[in-house]
């Protein structure tokens, strides 16, 4: 069977990830430059529904490979899975999403498949010898271009959120679905389950104005020229970015990004905050996001509506007194 | 029980980057270095096993430049007990095949326990020397690692990996095991006096990356430049309380805040 662009699907808890399909959108940007046959591959125990989905969703074809050892996302078996499947098929390209369990696997599964790798791809086009990714350095302030090494299959994971697929296209014809046995050895290590995010008592997402909190605040004392300001909003809240959770300064229930809350309030002030993509990503729907940063090239200017190139510790007592002069508080 | 630690040595987040079509991607001036954050917490979290069980080695690695000596000391001065630099004047523009194919050669013949890494390098976040490491050294890896516990006869370890939103999964793995190590795990200790001054004494061993052998590449990097510029917001000017005013009038007309 011939399957040159190979996806494989990432889901959890039963239900496809957004992100999965998104390299289907990628996969046929490669299709466009070098032809082949879209396949994506879900590996689970049951894996028929998950199939389906992806089918539906994205009009490519999908095969489910089943086998016990596929019960919960396992690396080892995946990579067990998707060696032996690769054998038998020799993809050209391997999709998989930048992810936590995308760069669980895809590094081992480039080693085992003897391939070239190119982790968090941005985009490709067409080079002299054949495909050329992008993908970013120092947060996105370089990008460098990577030719794949010729005669091998190539491992590519996707920077997600870049190839987002509109809400409003026109669902394609859904792609054909096979489920096949696949016989595979027992894996070393062993996948117990899963644990919810710990339930927040501090809902961000209800939160109409967020002042957060990035290093450049310095201290955790200094939070409270944060506090201040955020006084003044009504409901409004202090949010943080990891390092400062990390640190301590604040508990995990402030944390705003990746693997803490997104938020898209109606006013986001973000103080010091550098402006990572694992922050960003959880606020960047904000109706009006205001940075204050002292470095004019910090990343954050770029998802800001508002930017502001000045020490948070000199500014933000001067905002508040405005602001309280305004309202006709007193200031003591 | 023998635990290896790679660390890798990278610029500060908050230097001003000059771009360069060379790999990595810009040049090397005026940075200022330092050990990678997640390489921290991956350390310290060696160093608290170290704590709670006899007959610990924690051998910290780096493949650098001259430079990277600096943080190789780092690691000893936070508690490693034995560092190890791999001197490679072209690790900058290495990929993650090349390192981890370098350090593979270091540690295969070693019999680590554990291998620790962070869960990414700040400067590139590729997140795949550790787990293209466990591939070569065909053990057992869990990324993202934002706990972990190892069993009573110290056979296995069972580990919490975060992911998107904050799910954790949770995973057993035999030993010999790699472990990338999410920040937050622990909070990374300040070297203390007693450390500072072993490490000032002690030798720091120095490999060339030629007795390495060549390292394998898993792509050809072409060149490297500067995205187009997004389109940014406003930025205020004046003094500190003209753009208060200013920012207080945008607040007003944008939203029904003020």
């Amino acid at each position: 069977m011939q399957a040159e662009i190979v996806i494989i699907v990432e889901h959890l808890q039963g239900r496809v990830l957004p992100r999965s399909f998104e390299l289907a959108a990628f996969a046929r940007e490669i299709q466009s430059i070098e032809g082949g046959r879209i396949t994506a591959v879900v590996l689970g125990q049951p894996v028929r529904n998950l199939a389906r989905e992806m089918a539906e969703k994205t009009g490519v074809e999908v095969i489910g490979l089943e086998h016990e050892t596929l019960t919960f996302y396992n690396a080892e078996a995946y990579n067990n899975a998707l060696k032996k499947w690769s054998e038998e098929n020799h993809p050209r390209y391997v999709l998989l999403p930048h992810s936590a369990t995308g760069w669980d696997i895809a590094p081992v599964l480039s080693v085992s498949l003897n391939a070239s790798y190119v982790p968090a791809a941005l985009s490709l086009h067409r080079g002299k010898r054949g495909i050329v990714l992008t993908r970013p350095v120092l947060e996105g302030r370089v990008h460098t271009r990577i030719e794949l090494l010729p005669d091998k299959p190539a491992v590519i994971t996707l920077s997600p959120g870049i190839f987002s697929t509109g809400e409003d296209e026109q669902p394609p014809e859904p792609g054909k679905v096979t489920v096949l046995p696949v016989d595979l050895p027992e894996p070393r290590s062993r996948t117990i389950g899963y644990q919810d995010a710990p339930k927040r008592k501090l809902d961000l997402t209800k939160a109409p104005v967020i002042v957060a909190a990035g290093r450049g605040v310095g201290s955790k004392e200094n939070l409270y020229l944060l506090e201040e300001l955020v006084s003044l909003f009504e409901g409004g809240n202090l949010a943080a970015s990891r390092p400062l959770c990390d640190a301590g300064w604040l508990s995990l229930e402030h944390q705003v990004g990746l693997t803490g809350q997104t938020v898209s309030p109606r006013l986001y002030i973000a103080c010091g905050i550098s402006g990572a993509i694992q922050h960003t990503a959880g606020m960047k729907g904000s109706h009006f996001i205001v940075a204050i940063n002292s470095n004019p090239q910090a990343l954050i200017f770029q998802t800001a509506h508002c930017c502001i190139a000045r020490d948070l510790h000199e500014f933000l007592p001067v905002l508040v007194e405005r602001i309280k002069k305004l309202k006709g508080i007193d200031s003591n | 029980m023998k635990i290896l630690v790679c660390i890798k040595q990278v610029p500060d987040r908050e230097s001003r980057f000059k771009h360069s079509p060379a790999a990595p991607g810009y040049e090397d001036i005026g940075l200022v270095y330092r050990m990678n954050y997640y390489d921290e917490f991956a350390l310290e979290e060696t160093l608290q096993i170290k704590e709670k069980i006899d007959d610990v080695e924690i051998t910290v690695l780096s493949v650098g430049p001259e430079r990277a000596e600096s943080t190789v000391r780092r690691g000893m001065e936070m508690g490693a007990d034995l560092g190890v630099h791999i001197l490679d004047p072209e690790a900058p523009a290495r990929d993650a095949l090349e390192i981890a194919s370098t350090i593979a050669t270091y540690a295969q013949s070693m019999s680590f326990d554990l291998i620790f890494t962070g869960v990414m390098a700040e400067d590139d976040q590729q997140c795949s020397v550790g787990p293209m490491l466990a591939g070569l050294l065909e053990i057992p890896s869990a990324s993202t690692v934002i706990s972990q516990k190892l069993s009573a006869d110290l056979s296995s370890t069972v580990v919490h990996r975060e992911l998107e939103g904050g799910i954790h999964e949770i995973i057993e793995l035999p030993l010999p095991a790699l472990l990338t190590i999410q920040s937050g795990i622990n909070f990374p200790r300040y070297p203390s006096l007693t450390n500072k001054l072993r490490a000032k004494k002690q030798e720091i061993e120095q490999i060339p990356l030629s007795a390495m052998g060549i390292p394998a590449r898993c792509g050809t990097f072409l060149t490297a430049d500067e995205p187009p510029a997004q389109p940014q917001g406003e930025f205020l000017q004046g003094s500190l309380d003209e753009i208060a005013d200013q920012l207080i009038d945008q607040i007003q007309q944008k939203t029904p805040l003020l």
